[in-house]
C-alpha cells in the first residue's frame, strides 16, 4: 500500500520537476548558430592617424541626443592633457570620448575616439534578459529603455566597457549607450552626427565589408603608416566599428585584451548543460530515492525497526 | 542575551510543553508574553539594541536610495556595475543557501534520517538566504519594481541571467512549499501538511534541478566577462561547476555554523533530539562538506591546468589566489579531517565558519576584486556597506523571528 | 584620333573653367603648366560653410610653395605627388575641371553614394569626402612644415554664436613644439 502511493507520488513529483524546469530551458534562435552579421551592416572606419583631437564628434554627439555639452571645449582645452592619469570613459553624460594617447614610436599624441562598436554578435544584447537590446539590419546596437529592469549585466559582459548606467535618477534609471544614431539618422541612410561633423574624415561610414577593402587598401596603399591589422574584424566576433592605427594598438589605447569570438561563445558551455541537467538529475535522483527507499525497508524488516513513526512526526 | 532568554524560557517552555494546538495567534506571536512583557524583553537584548543602530542609519539611507537613485548610496561606478551590494548580497548568499536543498536531498532522496533534526533549520536557511538575496536585489536594481519583467513582459530566454531569474523565482516557491508542513504545525492546518508531504519527493528533486543549474548559472554570468576578471577567477568551461560544487560546502558549512550559533543563543527552543543530536550531525556534515572540498580543489586544479595559468600562480594575484584557496577551502578541510576523525565539533565549528568566510572571498573576489583587474579597485562607498548590514540585520530578525515561533528546531507536540 | 580631340577640348576646358578651380601652382615645369591654365588668385571655400563661415584661400600663395601636383594629384597633367596615384597615371591625365569637389563628393556618406560604391573592388573605393579633403591637405601641410594656421578659428570665422565648439586643435602644441 504504501509502496503503491510512493509510486505515484514519484510519479507526481517527476512531473512536477520537469514541468518546473523544462519550462525555461533556453531556446536559441537556429540563425544565430553561425551569424556572420547582416549584409546591409553600416559602420564606420576610424583612422587613428587622421584625428587630431577636436572632439567635433563629441559635441555633435551631445547635440544630437540632447546630453550636457561635452566639458572644457572652450575654456579648457587642457582637457586631454589631464587625462593620462585615467582615460575619459563613456558614461551617462557622454556617448562618445576622445582620448589622448602617447606613443614611443611617434614624435606626436594620438587620438583615440571611443563609443558603442555595434558588434555583430552583441555580448550587451546576448546579456539581456529581458531582450532590450535589438541588432538591428543596418548594424545598430539598440536599446529600449520601456522594459529594462536595470540589471547592469549588459555593462558586465561589454568587452569595450561602453554601456552607462542612470545612476542618479530614481524613477527612471537606464542606459545610456551610443545607438549609431539610429532613430534620427542611419534608419534614414544617413550617417551617424559624429561622422558628420569629423572635419579630418578620421570617420568613414560604409557599408561594413566596403570599409574592410578600404581599410585594407588604406594599409597596402601607404606601406608604414599604419599597423597592419584592423581592430573590429575580428574582435568580440566583429565590429561595426574598425579601427587602423599607425602604431600597436595597446599604444593606441585600444583593449587588446578583447576575444576574437562572440562573447555568447564563452557562455555556450554552461548553455548546453542545462538541458543535460534537465534530462539526467530527475532520473538519477529518482533511482537513487528507489535504491535508498528499499535498502531501508530491507534493513527495517530484518532490524524489526519501525521507521514509519519518524518519518510521519516530519 | 542569557537572562533574557531565561525570561523567554519561562514563559515558552511552559507553552510549549503545556500544549501548541490550542492557543491563540497572538500566544503564539509574542511566544506567550504579555505584550508588554515581549517588548519589555525586547529592549533589554543588547542585541536588538545593535540591530537598532544599524536601522536606525539604514533605513534612512534606504529612503535615500528609493527617493534620489543608487548614487545616493553607492560611487555610481560604470566600471563596476555590480558592487558589493550584488556581490555580497546575491552572489555571497546563495551559495551559502544551497543547504535547503542539500540536506532536503539528504533526508529525502538518500533516506538519511540521521540528519533529520537539522533538516528544516537548513531548509528555512536555504529559503531566508533566497529571500533576502532577492531583497539584495531589489535593493540594487535600477528599476526593482520591474522584477517580474522577465517572467511576464518581455524575454530574453538565451541569457544566463533569465536562468537565474526563472530558477531563484521557481526555487524559492519550491522552498516556500517546503516549509509549509513547518508553518501548518504552528498555525494549525493539518490538511496543507498532508497535502505538501504527498509532493514532498516532486519538490525536492525539483530543487535538485534549479539549485543545481542556478548556482552554476550564478558562475556562468562570470563567463559573459572572460577577459575582464582575472584568469585565475575566470575558466569559462568549468566555471559553472566551479560556482555549483562551491556551494555544496558553502551551503553544510552554513547550516554547520548557524546549528552552531542556535545551539548556543536559542537553547531554550532546541528539543532535546535536536541537542542530542547536533554534534553526531555536524561530524556528518563535516564530512561532506570535506568531500565537496577536495571535488572542489580538484577542478580548480583543472582550470588552473586547462588553461596553462602555472605561471600566473607565482604573480602577485597567483599568490593572493593561493592565498583565498589556501585559507578558504585547504585550511577548513584539514581542519574537518583532523576535527571529524578525532571527534573535535567545536574546531569543526571553527573550520565552517571558515569556510563560510572564504565562500564569501570567492565570490566578492570574482565580482569585484579580480574584476577588471587592469582598471582602477572599486572600493565601495560606506553608505553601501551600511546598507549591506541593514538588510542582513532584517535577515537576522526575520531568522530570528521564524526560529523562535515555527517548529523548526523542536517538534511541535499535539 | 578620337582621343587627341578630346583632349584639346579638355584644355579649353580647363582654361574656362579654372576660375573656380584653386590650384597652387609652383616652380619651374609645374609652372609651366600652371601659367596655360590661369590660375585663380584666391578662392572663397563656403562648399560647407555651416557654422563657420566661408575660407579665403590664397591660391597664388600657396602656388609658390607648391607643385600643382601637391593638392591636386594627378588631374592638373602632371605626374602626382601621391605615388599611388602614379601606377596608373604615371603621365599625368589632365581632367576638364580641377576644382575639389568634383572628385571629393560632398555626400561621400549619403545613401546614393554608399550604393554605387558598394560591393566594389576597384581602386577608387577611398576618395575622399569633400570636407575631410580640405581640412587633411590644409592641415597636414600645416602641421608638417609648422607653418600656416592650424586653429579652426585661424582660418574660419564663426557665424554668430553657436553651440560651444572645439577652440583648437589639440595636440597642434606638441606637434610643433617637437
Amino acid at each position: 500500500m504504501r509502496a503503491k502511493i510512493s509510486r505515484r507520488t514519484l510519479l507526481k513529483g517527476l512531473v512536477a520537476a520537469m514541468a518546473s524546469t523544462i519550462s525555461m530551458a533556453p531556446s536559441r534562435k537556429s540563425s544565430a548558430h553561425d551569424f556572420q552579421g547582416y549584409e546591409t551592416n553600416r559602420g564606420v572606419l576610424v583612422d587613428v592617424s587622421r584625428c587630431v583631437g577636436c572632439r567635433s564628434c563629441e559635441v555633435a554627439c551631445s547635440r544630437e541626443h540632447g546630453l550636457a555639452p561635452p566639458p572644457g571645449l572652450v575654456d579648457n582645452y587642457r582637457l586631454l592633457d589631464q587625462q593620462q592619469q585615467g582615460m575619459r570613459r563613456t558614461d551617462q553624460n557622454a556617448f562618445t570620448v576622445v582620448n589622448r594617447h602617447e606613443s614611443p614610436l611617434l614624435t606626436h599624441p594620438l587620438f583615440k575616439k571611443t563609443q558603442c562598436n555595434h558588434c555583430l554578435e552583441p555580448a550587451c544584447l546576448t546579456a539581456c534578459f529581458v531582450n532590450a537590446y535589438t541588432k538591428t539590419p543596418e548594424g545598430a546596437v539598440i536599446y529600449d529603455a520601456d522594459v529594462c529592469v536595470g540589471c547592469r549585466t549588459c555593462m558586465v559582459a561589454c568587452p569595450f566597457s561602453i554601456p552607462a548606467f542612470k545612476y542618479d535618477s530614481a524613477f527612471a534609471p537606464q542606459i545610456m549607450k551610443c545607438n549609431f544614431c539610429f532613430d534620427t539618422r542611419l534608419s534614414r541612410g544617413r550617417p551617424p552626427a559624429c561622422v558628420e561633423a569629423c572635419p579630418m574624415e578620421a570617420l568613414t561610414f560604409g557599408y561594413r565589408n566596403d570599409l574592410l577593402r578600404v581599410a585594407r587598401k588604406r594599409i597596402r596603399d601607404t606601406p608604414g603608416r599604419y599597423e597592419k591589422a584592423v581592430y573590429g574584424e575580428f574582435e568580440a566576433g566583429g565590429t561595426s566599428w574598425l579601427y587602423i592605427s599607425p602604431v600597436p594598438f595597446e599604444q593606441a589605447g585600444f583593449d587588446i585584451h578583447v576575444p576574437r569570438q562572440p562573447i555568447l561563445n564563452y557562455v555556450k558551455d554552461f548553455l548546453a548543460v542545462v538541458p543535460m541537467v534537465l534530462t539526467i538529475w530527475p532520473g538519477l535522483f529518482a533511482g537513487i530515492y528507489l535504491l535508498a527507499r528499499a535498502n531501508k525497508t530491507h534493513k527495517n524488516t530484518n532490524d524489526h525497526e519501525d521507521v514509519s513513526d519518524e518519518t510521519s512526526e516530519r | 542575551m542569557k537572562p533574557v532568554s531565561a525570561n523567554i524560557t519561562d514563559a515558552v517552555g511552559q507553552a510549549t510543553i503545556v500544549s501548541g494546538s490550542h492557543r491563540g495567534l497572538l500566544d503564539k506571536i509574542f511566544l506567550g508574553l504579555s505584550i508588554r512583557n515581549y517588548l519589555g524583553q525586547l529592549l533589554t537584548n543588547p542585541v536588538n539594541w545593535i540591530l537598532g543602530l544599524i536601522l536606525a542609519i539604514g533605513i534612512p539611507l534606504l529612503c535615500q536610495r528609493y527617493l534620489f537613485g543608487l548614487q545616493a548610496i553607492t560611487h555610481g561606478s560604470q566600471d563596476y556595475p555590480w558592487g558589493i551590494l550584488l556581490g555580497f548580497g546575491l552572489f555571497g548568499m546563495v551559495p551559502l543557501s544551497a543547504s535547503g536543498f542539500l540536506l532536503s536531498t539528504t533526508v529525502e532522496i538518500f533516506r538519511r534520517d540521521d540528519f533529520l533534526p537539522i533538516e528544516r533549520l537548513a531548509l528555512l536557511n536555504g529559503l531566508l538566504g533566497y529571500f533576502f538575496a532577492v531583497v539584495f536585489l531589489l535593493v540594487d536594481l535600477g528599476m526593482p519594481w520591474r522584477l517580474t519583467y522577465p517572467m511576464v513582459v518581455s524575454f530574453g530566454p538565451a541569457a544566463v541571467l533569465f536562468l537565474v531569474a526563472w530558477h531563484v523565482a521557481t526555487y524559492l516557491s519550491v522552498q516556500i512549499a517546503e516549509m509549509l508542513p513547518a508553518v501548518s504545525e504552528w498555525a494549525d492546518w493539518p490538511g496543507l501538511k498532508r497535502f505538501i508531504k504527498k509532493i514532498t519527493l516532486g519538490l525536492t528533486i525539483a530543487g535538485i534541478i534549479l539549485s543545481t543549474l542556478h548556482q552554476g548559472a550564478l558562475g556562468a554570468l562570470f563567463c559573459y566577462a572572460p577577459a575582464k576578471i582575472h584568469p585565475l577567477w575566470i575558466a569559462p568551461e568549468f566555471q559553472w561547476l566551479h560556482f555549483f560544487v562551491s556551494s555544496i560546502f558553502a551551503g553544510l558549512c552554513m547550516v554547520i555554523v548557524v546549528s552552531w550559533l542556535v545551539k548556543h543563543t536559542m537553547t531554550w527552543r532546541c528539543d532535546r533530539r535536536y541537542l542530542s543530536t547536533l554534534d553526531g550531525i555536524t561530524l556528518g556534515l563535516a564530512k561532506g562538506a570535506a568531500l565537496a572540498m577536495i571535488t572542489y580543489l580538484v577542478i580548480k586544479l583543472v582550470a588552473v591546468a586547462h588553461d596553462q595559468e602555472w605561471l600566473l600562480l607565482i604573480s602577485g594575484w597567483g599568490l593572493y589566489y593561493l592565498l583565498e584557496l589556501g585559507l578558504g577551502t585547504v585550511v577548513p578541510l584539514v581542519i574537518f579531517a583532523y576535527g571529524v576523525r578525532h571527534s573535535r565539533v567545536t574546531m569543526v565549528r571553527w573550520g565552517a565558519l571558515l569556510a563560510v568566510a572564504g565562500i564569501v572571498w570567492n565570490r566578492l573576489n570574482t565580482v569585484l576584486i579580480c574584476y577588471n583587474y587592469r582598471l582602477h579597485q572599486e572600493i565601495p562607498y560606506w553608505k553601501e556597506l551600511w546598507v549591506v548590514l541593514t538588510v542582513l540585520g532584517f535577515y537576522f530578525i526575520v531568522y530570528r523571528f521564524i526560529l523562535y515561533r515555527i517548529p523548526v528546531l523542536f517538534r511541535w507536540r499535539q | 584620333m578620337k582621343q587627341k580631340i578630346s583632349r584639346r577640348r579638355i584644355w579649353i576646358i580647363l582654361s574656362l573653367c579654372a576660375a573656380a578651380a584653386f590650384c597652387p601652382s609652383a616652380a619651374g615645369a609645374p609652372r609651366q603648366a600652371a601659367t596655360k591654365i590661369e590660375a585663380p588668385e584666391a578662392a572663397l571655400l563656403d562648399a560647407l560653410s555651416n557654422i563657420y563661415e566661408g575660407v579665403r584661400f590664397d591660391h597664388e600663395l600657396h602656388a609658390s610653395y607648391a607643385s600643382c601636383a601637391e593638392c591636386h594629384h594627378h588631374v592638373a597633367g602632371l605626374p602626382s605627388a601621391d605615388t599611388a596615384c602614379n601606377s596608373c597615371h604615371r603621365l599625368g591625365t589632365s581632367a576638364s575641371v580641377l576644382d575639389c569637389k568634383s572628385c571629393h563628393r560632398n555626400d561621400r556618406f549619403s545613401q546614393q553614394s554608399l550604393s554605387e560604391k558598394k560591393n566594389q573592388t576597384g581602386y577608387h573605393i577611398d576618395i575622399i569626402g569633400l570636407l575631410g579633403a580640405y581640412h587633411l591637405n590644409c592641415l597636414g601641410c600645416h602641421l608638417s612644415l609648422t607653418a600656416g594656421p592650424t586653429g579652426c578659428l585661424d582660418c574660419h570665422r564663426r557665424k554668430g554664436p553657436g553651440p560651444s565648439t572645439p577652440a583648437r586643435v589639440a595636440g597642434q602644441e606638441e606637434r610643433r613644439a617637437r
